[in-house]
């Protein structure tokens, strides 16, 4: 076979992709949610980043099972302060996500500083026991469970009754009010969601596929799920063909060594390849009705 | 008139009087930022009738429904349903206690089915949350057979009529087991045909015993359908009347306070030459054809009323007028001017003014201050700024002049303009494009939401500008608004102009044929010589 | 309602006042602006508890917190160099607020800021290594070619907004890295210091011409009686960035292209019925925005030192945006918002030097006072909000 398709196609690079695919998905995953509640979140990237620092700290401190649960706790507790920001106190979504992204930069690394003594990386961490596919190679616990949520997601949204009236705060939160919907918990519940999975995205990324946390290691994820989220028009299947689309370019970057193509180029794949996505998709697709704008229960306008 | 009096399960009027009353409301209060929307409101509902609310704009109807329905708490007083004093403090409660109200803007979501809309919050579930789709279907068809409608439960809201979705919003109300409905202006969307459909909706639901209250602006209306009328004014009660004994003079006489409705307003300018001239119009969008193939002509010194239900393309009939869409096919000449294609800005500097039909959305900007406001649109006009740096002096001067010559109530030019109440901030804008100096004015709905007096005050204008040469455009719902002061009336259906009539000639029954379009379009030569397109000189090309 | 022709015309409503000028009584502005101060102080008061907690949490001494607070406010204000210091790191912070806060003005989210800055520094490098010219010539061009390649690198999220409705957001992101990996091949290749000793950590540019740079404003000081050190890190450009914020504050509130800018950023569906042009506005704002982001790393590249260093990206373009929001995007906010960040920082070497804190605990502080200001300012404007409501329903 050429090897420029055992580059592209090849079972190294499909794995490798699997691997990718699992945080990018959880994080797209959240912003689902937390979109079709009517919130936007911008912040999932340092959601994440805080998933990878508690994380590999959790796993420290009580082993990789304990180490993930520490993340989804850190995500959670993150977006409960984004939760707070734009929903009891109206504040701009965006102005909030940029907000937590900013805080994602700076505390990190104090609290590194104070557990590591030095600033940019931790020890390693010990990792949950990976299961063997052949062709494959080694796969996380984490893949299975992604595809598992993947699924719980789509029914919950679908088929639930929570799933209903979550999306009813997300497309008309008056009509939902009026109807007894409670459109703010809904959105709480949204974004604290969100906060989990990115949290659990992050953990992954710490303590699953490279083995400690290291500082910048998230490289934008949460900004490409945004626009994974966006080429999925906002469904849970959408994205998991965005995200394979993604993940791939990922795993791109890691197999594709051609001559012609300078090595810089193809570290930023993933994001030219978000670029042509948004030129491309972005008018075509629907979003939730209201998502974005500030609601307030029974107001006289 | 009222209406006979039938078997009704549980007894007639009579034995209904006998029972407590579905609703009473005493000494009932409520006030936000300083002004008492309702103050010490004591009404009665009885049980089974058909009871209607009237009022001008800001008379307090809606937030006293409001508060039956639990969107909002009374600061004080008391309010009973069926005799018993209760706290209505969500609409959760409210529909607990039968209880159900149709808004005044539909509250549906439009991505959900009609069953979806039915249910939520209140969903028939099976085990783990899950919903249960077929129950729900099968309920919502048979509530929609039981009330004489058929309707589909699984398809999308945004896909159905008007009329359709409002029986939705009804079926809503059935669906919770309501027998004390609310509906808030349930005829400002509808046909007149649709209206009467709607009567004899709830003369049917007032035969099985249910209790309606409706709030309502046409007084022709509420005297068909309503048992008894109740008059708010200023946030009180000014009395209720059986619509038997009582008419339209005295009911708007108990509105507004003094013996006077709105009046025609003769004007003296005859028209003149064509001022705006519209040719074989088209505007397609998502594969329909919103527009399509319209014929217009304004003349100088002429109001053009152009009466329709909304939805049969005058939206985009305007929005191609203003500049803000471009047009598939057709031309636009304004004067000698040819605009089809030409940007919003062009057009105003040739002589287009524009009052938008939402005019806080689209008018104003609610954080800028009111000065900056009154020269939005004309900005980069001398004397408001030169070389491209604003004259702060000037545009104050201007608002000064139109806050004073339009009567906008404000603490200060330099206050935001959210400071401004609704009423005013529209007055600000209307008279900022009346200003203007405008060749051709374009006003969409410009007395919605406003009261008598503004109302008034605005006709007047309208009439004025027209004496003073303009060519004005005017887009209105409201039939009335239309005969009391076009020269020409046109009507707009799907997306054409099908019938023309002159002003005075003009009847409310013969419109609404031809705006349902049960008269197809007009032949030629009816409604007098001077309908239809004129001898116009051709424009320069 | 029936119309006809009756009698009598309705009563004339009264005449309303309004007041002339714009004289809102002073009484009433002093209110406006201690409620303005409000917001910031209070987020400053809670960066400082929270900074206490942390302190205690991790050292778990109490002499740390007042160790901490000592070396504040004596090294970060009183050494010898610290105004200087301040000042001079001021200066990028400014550029940088102000490009977050030109867009934002339209309505626009710049996050790429941070790209833009690093092309810009790229290009005006370039220009400044590779043109041998007049201090006259050389000098505006090297600081034009600054403001040229960040506004290149923003024209593209620009154009993906105005013609594919694409979020600036991610596009303005996904520009950072890309702009990172053009960074790194560009340093390590065709630009790359052919002297340059040490690894990919130093990559650096040749030296730049005398006649490209700038210099640094510590004889100005000294001669006006501060005793700063010749290599205090201020230069001229700070004079510049103020310059800019002036320039700033003018456009926005006195020029038609500032009002079209408020209208377009406030409430986009007013912009189109009044003749605003909003692609050619968003297009404008965007590109101003990134031409002045080329603007932030000059000071490191043509002021302080003579070359382009990887190093010289250092995270301006975020805290561009904690600025943009402290200062809510006026020209004055945003040069206080910058001379605290500076403060902070240089507060935080004094940390590090004289205490056992991690000098980081200043970087969470600055977190904790980005996300408390922006709550604090919406509670403010709804506050200020509603006194007008009720003071307006007063009057009628």
């Amino acid at each position: 076979m050429p090897d420029i398709l055992v580059q592209l196609f090849g079972l190294a690079t499909i794995a490798s992709a699997i691997r990718a695919f699992v945080p990018l998905y959880l994080a797209t995953l959240g912003g689902v949610f937390n979109e079709r509640s009517g919130i936007v979140n911008i912040g999932i990237d340092g959601m994440m980043i805080f998933g990878t620092w508690f994380g590999a700290w959790g796993a420290l401190q009580w082993g990789p099972t304990a180490g993930l649960l520490t993340a989804v706790a850190a995500g959670v507790a993150v977006a409960a302060l984004h939760a707070m920001a734009t929903i009891t106190f109206r504040v701009d979504h965006i102005v909030s996500g940029v907000a937590i992204n900013i805080l994602a930069i700076g505390i990190p690394r104090f609290l590194s500083i104070a557990a590591y003594g030095q600033g940019t990386q931790s020890p390693q961490v010990r990792q949950l026991p990976k299961f063997d596919v052949p062709g494959l190679g080694e796969m996380s616990l984490l893949v299975p469970l992604t595809i598992v949520l993947g699924v719980g997601a789509w029914f919950v949204l679908n088929r639930t009754v929570f799933g209903l009236r979550l999306r009813s705060a997300g497309e008309n939160p008056r009509a939902a009010e009026t109807l007894g919907v409670r459109v703010k918990g809904m959105r709480w519940a949204g974004v604290l969601i969100s906060g989990a999975l990115a949290g659990l995205a992050g953990g992954y990324l710490s303590i699953e596929l490279v083995g400690l946390y290291r500082e910048g290691m998230n490289q934008g994820r949460g900004f490409i799920a945004l626009a994974a989220l966006i080429l999925g028009n906002w469904s849970p299947i959408g994205a998991v063909f965005s995200c394979l689309l993604f993940a791939w370019t990922e795993a791109l970057t890691v197999f594709l060594r051609v001559s012609w193509i300078n090595n810089a180029f193809i570290q930023s794949l993933p994001y030219i390849v978000t670029l042509i996505v948004l030129a491309l998709f972005f008018r075509r697709v629907r979003p939730p009705k209201a998502v974005g704008q500030a609601y307030e229960a029974g107001s006289p306008v | 008139m009222a209406t006979e009096a039938t078997e009704v399960p549980g007894g007639g009027p009579e034995e209904a009087r006998r029972r407590p009353p579905a609703i009473e409301c005493r000494g009932v209060t409520r006030r936000y930022a300083g002004v008492v929307a309702n103050d010490h409101i004591d009404l009665e509902v009885a049980e089974g009738e058909i009871h209607a609310l009237v009022g001008e704009n800001g008379a307090g109807k809606s937030t006293l429904m409001k508060m039956l329905y639990g969107l909002e708490q009374p600061d004080e007083g008391e309010l009973l349903v069926r005799g018993e004093p209760q706290v209505i403090d969500s609409p959760r409660r409210a529909i607990e206690l039968r209880i159900g109200m149709v808004h005044q803007h539909f509250m549906l979501v439009d991505d959900f089915t009609v069953a979806e809309n039915i249910v939520l919050g209140s969903e028939p579930s099976r085990g783990g949350g899950r919903i249960d789709r077929e129950q729900a279907g099968r309920r919502v068809e048979e509530l929609a057979r039981g009330f004489g409608t058929p309707l589909d439960p699984n398809a999308r809201v945004e896909d159905i009529g008007v009329g359709q979705q409002q029986r939705v919003e009804i079926l809503k109300l059935l669906y919770r087991g309501a027998d004390i409905l609310i509906l808030d202006e349930p005829t400002a969307v509808l046909v007149p045909q649709e209206v009467e459909e709607l009567f004899a909706h709830m003369r049917d639901l007032k035969a099985e015993g249910k209790t309606i209250i409706f709030i309502a602006h046409s007084l022709d209306e509420v005297l068909q359908v309503a048992d008894r009328i109740t008059v708010l004014r200023d946030g009180k009660v000014i009395d209720t009347v059986a619509a038997a004994d009582t008419d339209t003079h005295q009911v708007a006489e108990m509105m507004v306070g003094r013996p006077v409705l709105l009046r025609r307003v003769e004007g003296k300018a005859t028209p003149g030459e064509p001022m705006l001239q519209v040719k074989d119009l088209r505007v397609v969008a998502g594969g329909k054809e919103l527009v399509a193939g319209l014929d217009l002509d304004v003349r100088r010194s002429e109001i053009y009323g152009l009466a329709g239900v909304e939805g049969n393309g005058q939206a985009e009939l305007v929005e191609a007028l203003v500049g803000l869409t471009a047009p598939d096919t057709g031309r636009i000449y304004l004067d000698d001017d040819e605009l089809t294609r030409a940007d919003v800005r062009t057009r105003r500097q040739a002589g287009l003014a524009y009052i938008p039909e939402d005019r806080h959305a689209r008018g104003m900007v609610l954080q800028m201050l009111v000065s900056e406001n009154s020269v939005l649109g004309q900005q980069e006009r001398e004397p408001f700024s030169r070389r491209g740096l604003l004259d702060l002096g000037a545009i104050r001067r201007r608002a000064v002049e139109l806050v004073r010559g339009f009567r906008v109530k404000a603490p200060s030019v330099s206050a935001p303009a959210y400071a401004l109440s609704g009423g005013n901030q529209q007055k600000l804008v209307l008279g900022r494009e009346f200003e203007s100096n405008p060749k051709l004015l374009i006003a969409a709905h410009p007395t919605r939401g406003l009261d008598i007096g503004a109302t008034q005050f605005v006709w007047q204008e309208l009439v004025e500008a027209r004496d003073e040469g303009v060519a004005v455009l005017l887009i209105s719902s409201n039939l009335e608004e239309i005969l009391a002061l076009a020269d020409r009336v046109g009507v707009i259906y799907d997306g054409r102009i099908v019938a023309t009539f002159r002003g005075s000639e003009a009847t409310m029954s013969e419109l609404g044929l031809y705006m349902t379009g049960a008269r197809g379009e007009q032949p030629e030569g009816l409604g007098g010589p001077e309908a239809g397109p004129p001898n116009g000189r051709e424009p320069a090309a | 309602m029936k119309v006809e022709e009756k009698p009598p015309p309705p009563p004339e409503p009264p005449e309303p006042e309004v007041e002339e000028a714009a004289s809102i009584p002073w009484s009433q502005r002093l209110r406006g602006w201690a409620l303005q101060l409000l917001a910031p102080a209070v987020s400053l008061v809670i960066a400082a508890v929270i900074g206490v907690l942390v302190i205690l949490v991790v050292q778990q001494s109490w002499s740390d917190v007042t160790d901490v607070a000592g070396a504040m406010w004596n090294y970060g204000l009183f050494n010898r160099n610290s105004v200087a210091f301040i000042l001079g790191r001021a200066t990028p912070l400014i550029f940088a607020g102000l490009a977050v806060a030109i867009a934002f003005k339209a309505g626009l989210f710049n996050i790429g800021v941070e790209g833009q800055y690093a092309i810009g520094a790229l290009t005006a490098g370039y220009v400044g290594y590779q043109l041998s010219a007049p201090t006259i010539i050389h000098l505006p061009l090297t600081i034009l070619a600054g403001m040229a390649g960040g506004m290149l690198w923003a024209a593209v999220p620009a154009l993906l907004k105005v013609y594919r409705g694409a979020h600036e957001v991610i596009s303005t992101i996904m520009m950072n890295f890309v702009a990172n990996a053009v960074l790194l091949y560009l340093l390590s290749g065709a630009m790359k210091d052919p002297n340059q000793q040490g690894g990919i950590a130093q990559q650096q540019t040749p030296d730049i011409e005398p006649t490209a740079q700038v210099g640094s404003m510590v004889p100005f000081f000294n001669s006006i009686g501060f005793d700063f050190r010749g290599s205090a890190p201020v230069t001229w450009f700070f004079v510049l960035a103020i310059v800019a914020a002036i320039l700033y504050a003018l456009t926005v509130r006195r020029t038609r292209f500032g009002y079209e800018l408020r209208v377009l950023g406030t409430n986009p569906r007013a912009a189109e019925p009044s003749g605003i042009r909003s692609n050619s506005m968003m297009l404008k704002a965007m590109l101003l925005s990134g031409a002045i982001a080329g603007l932030i790393a000059l000071q490191d590249v043509i002021g302080i030192d003579d070359r382009m260093k990887l190093d010289y990206i250092r995270g301006y373009g975020f805290t561009g945006i904690a600025i943009a929001l402290l200062g809510r995007n006026s020209g004055l906010g945003i040069v206080a918002a910058a001379l605290l960040f500076s403060f902070l920082d240089r507060a935080s070497s004094g940390i590090g030097l004289n205490t056992d804190v991690p000098k980081e605990v200043t970087s969470i502080m600055q977190g904790v006072i980005i996300l408390t200001i922006v709550i604090a300012y919406e509670v403010v404007r709804r506050m200020t909000a509603r006194r007008q409501l009720r003071e307006q329903h007063e009057r009628a």
